[in-house]
């Protein structure tokens, strides 16, 4: 299959190769369903992804772009090479994710939205690393949550877990 | 002879007693439940009632969060045929313009409008609840997946806000876990991976703790 275009909800188009595109799921299902009925000569496709602006899903595409080179990478290192391109994966992983909270919150539903399950990994292990050691009130003050427990409710987990609580 | 409807000819033969005690056991109420990470002593202390168990509460919780919250069901499906941003119709051939057979793919794309980021979908994935940032309820349960915290960080965690306390909940960790490192005597702190590694294999201490130890059926009378 030829290239695609992914075009974002503000109407920026991106053009990815349809093997980079199969990194998400959601629009590798597409692809696969635009196969079986027009066959492989397809002309150039658009994809509208309603849900995610353009620097998010240039962002997106960067992941995409990069963890399929890596992938080439392994396939063709020889076995002594891997421990080094892992170790080039984790800090180009590092970098990607060196985002604020805001673009974190948008590249995790993008991931979600899209089904890249790598880098929904990576997000959710960023998300975790923002929560941990972090007091309740913390945690919804960093991620813009509202307490919606009710009271019965608040005292049901004091009640149920006095012994970490108290 | 055929054997009757409320008992048939083989019944004697191959449910032995044991087996029966062990069916017995299996349908009985008496299974043994998970119990909540709560101390005995502390509750005994204060007085206090033996905790509602939290799969009971949780679906309490579900049933008013139902009740508290409605969105009209047109507004979150569209058709997998309408108009995409570009007015193109995914739904249509190209080549001929007929309307063709739907494409999950494509109504997957359409599923979500715009904006629909503002919600957040409960355990069921029936409701929505508008006031809420955002996430997900499965990806709040990645999330937390992600977080090797104490126990006692995992309970505090429950406060933070309702979809929290529920994909807390879904994993059933903190039951497993409770259980767990109470029979153990393993310190509070003790972190998930930590507990596992002591155990040698993720798992383990959840089939060997979480349900104890059959009896000897032998030894029971018919």
């Amino acid at each position: 299959m030829p290239d695609i275009v992914l075009r974002s909800n503000d109407g920026a188009d991106h053009k990815i190769s349809a093997s980079t595109a199969r990194l998400s799921r959601t629009v590798a299902s597409l692809l696969q369903d635009l196969e079986a009925s027009k066959g492989e000569d397809a002309e150039l496709l658009i994809v509208p992804i309603p849900n995610v602006c353009n620097c998010t899903l240039k962002k997106v595409l960067d992941f995409c772009e990069q963890q399929r080179a890596f992938d080439d990478l392994v396939r063709a290192s020889p076995a002594a090479q891997q421990p080094e391109v892992t170790r080039k994966t984790q800090a180009w992983r590092e970098t990607y994710m060196k985002v604020s909270t805001d673009e974190l919150y948008h590249l995790v539903m993008a991931a979600h939205y899209l089904d890249v399950p790598g880098l929904l990994g990576l997000c959710t292990d960023a998300m975790a690393d923002h929560i941990r050691g972090k007091s309740p009130s913390q945690v919804r003050a960093c991620f813009g949550l509202k307490p919606n427990l009710s009271p019965e409710e608040e005292d049901d987990i004091r009640r149920s877990n006095l012994w970490a609580l108290s | 002879m055929r054997p009757s409807v409320t008992r048939p000819a083989w019944d004697d033969a191959v449910i032995t007693p044991a087996i029966r005690a062990d069916m017995t056991f299996r349908s009985g109420a008496d299974f043994p439940r998970l119990e909540l990470p709560a101390r005995p002593h502390q509750l005994k202390a204060l007085g206090k009632p033996k905790p509602e168990h939290p799969w009971l509460s949780k679906r309490a919780a579900a049933l008013r969060t139902s009740q508290a919250t409605s969105m009209p069901s047109e507004s979150r499906k569209p058709s997998a045929t309408s108009p995409d941003r570009a007015g193109h119709r995914i739904g249509r051939s190209r080549q001929t313009g007929q309307k063709g057979r739907a494409i999950p793919a494509a109504a997957q794309l359409c599923a979500t409008q715009p904006g629909a980021g503002a919600d957040i979908m409960s355990g069921s994935g029936k409701n929505f609840v508008r006031a809420l940032p955002a996430l997900p309820q499965d990806v709040v349960g990645n999330v937390l997946g992600h977080l090797d915290v104490s126990l006692r960080e995992r309970c505090q965690l429950q406060l933070v806000c309702r979809s929290f306390r529920e994909a807390l909940n879904e994993s059933q960790n903190i039951a497993v876990w409770g259980s767990c490192s109470l029979e153990r005597d393993f310190p509070d702190d003790i972190t998930f991976t930590e507990l596992s590694r002591r155990h040698h294999a993720p798992g383990a201490h959840i089939r060997h703790y979480g349900r104890p130890a059959l009896p000897d059926f032998t030894q029971l009378s018919p």
